[in-house]
């Protein structure tokens, strides 16, 4: 048994009795049975193939606080103004190492069938309604997090609204007497013909040591139209794991980007489920990574069915000694014909200290299908370059104007213009900067 | 899926054609893996002690390895216990001299898979080493490759003749203790072929070698060792059919090749073993370690595959780029039918300055055939201007066929170009449309669209090859239809 482990089997033992929805039994076995899973299952080493390029002993063998002790997060007295990440909606839910935070949260103007629900409120109803949130997963992360969660936010859209206001999740690793491993949650569940747009943003304000455990889950039902926006930009001494898992329905559509700034290490993995005809994902991300930095992304599109469609597109700058991971899986499952799937994978390699590992996957089985991948690793265009140069660029500006031009398309299809032009600043200092920690991140 | 024509059940129903079973005196040692059987084998061969004490250190290592799983195969576990590990033809003693003192029964087994030695010679102007069961028993046009100081000879020869070169070079690519079959052929293998091509030589013929398995119950491990020394340039085919029967047989080859500087080695392969019946029963599981070393500066080794045989084919032929400005490539075509698996593919180590790869791979999936490419391509800190291409494309024929992708990318020098690129597609209902309607029979529209498909691969194949890969697979896919 290594070391964090031990230490969370003995809080989960500690802390099972006052975790939200404790005294009631449906969640509280659903606890009990998600621990139990995440201990058989182990925490990942680099023997397991899906975590062959991401090392997560500094994660493994340190000391966190996972649960409990909230009164000296409370006493951390932030304000609007010093949040690490900008509000970018007027519906927003801030959370303070995973707990809901109501002073900096605005949430009151949410129209009819928009509900936005905290995980500990939503944990302590009783009966069916707790269903969305009782999911086990085989994988050792997510089942940690369904063990151990205390807070987060489920957003409910009821059947054939369409809400065009981004909804905003802002999650903070604080300055905290211990360093802690915050679990945050977030559950989307769109009904019939609604739309809805979710902004997923972690971040941390300086001098966190903290690490995130996080888990997304959205379920778009026939019709439903999800756009997910997920950002994560950390400090240089937080880890920060993620996972989505994406179900999508008949004719329903869903976007999920993830825009990876990372802070040590970071591993994210997005799948998505398409189980019915006519269903569609988009998967878009960006990742950039700098000295010190790791970012692992994994995707898996599982196309269970006929007639559905997905299409990634992936790119990664890996400069100073940091490393970029990426590792896409599109699955077609048998009989699951008429499929398109389309996955792109562009990498630039800035720095020769810096390592970019990438394995765009396929496994088809069925033969109606229309699949194909792509990867590069490379770097700036010496034409372009040149071209720059010619015009009077110095080197450096021109650097950053091509890096700039090879991040940007990804931000540029953001359809939340806060977002989008936060996005659009942060690639661009991020391009002009040598260093990571000096920058301000908030724009 | 709409209904299939005829040809398609024809195509599915069609029977191995090379299988048919020759029945000569079998000198076998009994079943079984321990250090016994390896010093038999190697006192059999009358191997010196060298030899011997390197198959056991192998065998030492073998014991403590496991069987690997992570590939996209599934089959039942081997008993490597119930394998025979030594069978030869029983007239060794006194070797052939000629043509005409080759057991009949040898050459009537060639005849009927149409390429008779004589024609063989004769027509292709191939030297042939054929490796029957375990023994080389015959060696063509050696006088002649000796008049230029080429060395084609079959391993055991090598070892007794040319030790120097053996000790020097064997196991230097591929390490005993590399992967649990490699460790494995490295304590048992029994025979293969050897060949050196001395500096600045180019060797005047295409050199071949014929595989076939014969004996029941006796697993192949053969070792094959090409070395092409500063300047030289060798091709070297390698071409395999094997009877029908019905138990599965393993076949864990290695094979290793070294191009010093400036030398050129093209490694081509036809492999068409005994695939099992349309219910996956029988056939030959093919795990295979092939590695090629460009170890000099400006050397260039090229493998080419068509992979149509086999119940399961499991195989990397790899470049390792030392040299500065090597260049590594892969073309490779694999055909999995009926219950067939196939994971193939390759890896591209750049280490040197300014290496080049290229890899092209084509998969055809028919039936519940399932093929896999799986391939690395690692640019290491050191290789400036490293530069790789890939391009993996898969045909998929019939509703439960599967075609998988698994590369692997890792690059640690900012100044690579890697592109790789992957497609999975049915055959085009337009594509066949468009030539049914100009009158090209179904068969013929297949035929023409596969070949077409794999044409990249094709026309990297020496002449020989080409046609006789041709015919394959137009055997192969007779009338399927997506």
């Amino acid at each position: 048994m290594n070391l964090l482990s031990d230490q969370l089997a003995e809080q989960f033992q500690q802390h099972a009795g006052t975790l939200p929805g404790a005294g009631k039994p449906r969640v509280a076995d659903f606890r009990r049975e998600a621990f139990t899973r995440f201990e058989k299952i182990g925490m990942p080493t680099l023997r397991q193939e899906d975590w062959k390029y991401t090392d997560i002993r500094p994660l493994r063998e340190s000391n966190y606080i996972a649960l409990g002790d909230h009164e000296s997060v409370a006493s951390n007295k932030l304000t609007q103004a010093d949040l690490p990440f900008p509000i970018l909606s007027s519906h927003v839910a801030v959370f303070l190492d995973g707990i809901f935070n109501s002073d900096l949260s605005s949430l009151d103007t949410l129209p009819w069938g928009v509900t936005c629900t905290t995980i500990a409120d939503f944990l302590q109803r009783d009966g069916d309604e707790v269903a969305p949130f009782l999911n086990q997963f085989d994988t050792a992360f997510p089942a940690l997090n369904c063990a151990l969660v205390e807070d987060g936010m489920l957003v409910q859209v009821a059947a054939g609204v369409n809400f065009n206001e981004p909804i905003q999740a802002l999650y903070v690793n604080t300055v905290s007497p211990g360093a802690r491993l915050n679990s945050a949650r977030l559950i989307i569940s769109a009904s019939a013909n609604s739309e809805v747009t979710i902004i997923e943003s972690h971040a941390s304000v300086a001098g966190s040591t903290n690490a995130t455990n996080a888990l997304t889950e959205i379920n778009a039902e026939t019709g439903a139209n999800v756009s997910h926006y997920r950002i994560q930009i950390d400090n240089a001494s937080c880890h920060h794991i993620g996972n989505v898992y994406v179900a999508v329905a008949n004719d329903a559509s869903v976007n999920t980007y993830s825009f990876a700034f990372g802070g040590a290490i970071t591993r994210i993995d997005v799948n998505a489920d398409l189980i019915g005809r006519g269903a569609h994902v988009t998967m878009n991300g960006l990742f950039m990574v700098n000295d010190g930095q790791h970012i692992d992304h994994h995707t898996r599109v599982r196309h269970r069915v006929g007639e559905t469609t997905s299409s990634e597109n992936y790119k990664g700058i890996a400069d100073g000694n940091g490393r970029g991971v990426f590792n896409g899986k599109i699955l077609v499952e048998q009989d699951a014909q008429k499929i398109e799937a389309l996955q792109s994978s562009k990498n630039l390699l800035l720095s020769d200290n810096a390592e970019i590992d990438t394995k765009p996957e396929l496994e088809i089985y069925a033969d109606d299908v229309k699949c194909a991948h792509g990867a590069t690793v490379g770097q700036l265009d010496e034409d372009a370059f040149f071209y720059l140069r010619s015009r009077g660029i110095d080197e450096q500006t021109a650097r950053s104007i091509l890096t700039f031009a090879f991040a940007a398309d990804i931000a540029a299809s953001v359809t939340v213009a806060p977002l989008r032009e936060w996005l659009e600043r942060i690639i661009m200092t991020r391009t002009h900067a040598a260093g990571i920690n000096e920058i301000d991140d908030r724009g | 899926m709409a209904s299939q024509p005829q040809d398609i059940t024809d195509f599915v129903n069609r029977k191995y054609e090379a299988g048919f079973y020759t029945d000569i005196e079998q000198d076998s040692v009994a079943p079984g893996l321990n250090p016994g059987v390896i010093e038999f084998i190697s006192k059999k061969k009358g191997e010196p002690q060298w030899m011997l004490d390197w198959r056991l250190k192998a065998y030492e290592r073998w014991t403590k390895m496991a069987e690997p799983k992570w590939a996209h195969v599934h089959y039942p576990p081997i008993d490597l216990q119930a394998i025979s590990y030594y069978s030869a033809p029983k007239s060794q003693d006194d070797r052939p001299k000629s043509l005409d003192e080759v057991d009949p029964e040898l050459i009537a087994t060639y005849e009927k898979l149409g390429i008779p030695l004589e024609e063989q010679k004769m027509l292709a102007g191939v030297a042939v080493d054929m490796v029957f069961d375990s023994v080389s028993v015959h060696t063509t046009f050696k006088e002649k490759l000796a008049e230029v100081g080429v060395i084609f000879c079959s391993f055991s020869e090598a070892v007794i003749n040319h030790p120097e070169l053996i000790q020097r070079y064997l196991g230097s690519v591929v390490p005993v203790s590399d992967n649990y079959f490699a460790a494995l052929n490295s304590a048992v293998f029994t025979d293969g072929s050897f060949v050196y091509i001395p500096k600045n030589t180019r060797c005047p013929m295409e050199l071949s070698t014929y595989f076939r398995i014969n004996a029941m119950n006796t697993g192949q491990f053969e070792r094959t060792l090409i070395i092409a020394d500063s300047g030289s340039h060798v091709s070297y085919l390698e071409g395999c059919t094997a009877p029908m029967r019905d138990e599965n047989q393993l076949h864990a080859a290695v094979v290793e090749l070294v191009a010093l500087d400036d030398a050129e080695i093209k490694y081509s392969t036809v492999q068409n073993w005994y695939p099992g019946d349309e219910n996956g029963v029988g056939g030959i599981y093919n795990f295979v370690t092939k590695r090629g070393d460009c170890r000099g500066n400006n050397s260039k080794i090229s493998w080419t595959q068509v992979e149509t045989g086999s119940a399961i084919t499991w195989k990397y032929p790899s470049c390792i780029l030392k040299g500065d400005n090597s260049i590594g490539e892969f073309y490779s075509v694999a055909l999995a039918r009926n219950c067939q698996q196939a994971d193939t593919g390759t890896k591209m180590v750049h280490l040197g300055r300014n290496t080049r790869s290229t890899i092209i791979s084509k998969g055809i999936s028919a039936d519940r055939g399932q093929n896999a490419y799986r391939g690395l391509v690692r640019i290491a800190k050191g290789a400036t201007n490293a530069r790789n291409y890939t391009q993996c494309d898969s045909l998929l024929i019939g509703d439960r066929s599967g075609a998988h992708t698994f590369p692997y990318v890792e690059v640690k020098n900012s100044s690579a170009q890697i592109e790789h690129e992957a497609s999975t597609s049915k055959i085009s209902d337009d594509q066949l449309f468009y030539l049914r309607q100009r009158g090209i029979r179904d068969e013929d529209a297949i035929n023409m669209i596969v070949n077409g498909f794999c044409r990249d691969v094709f026309k990297e194949l020496p002449m020989e090859f080409a046609v006789e890969a041709q015919k394959l697979l137009s055997i192969s896919l007779e009338g399927s239809i997506g």
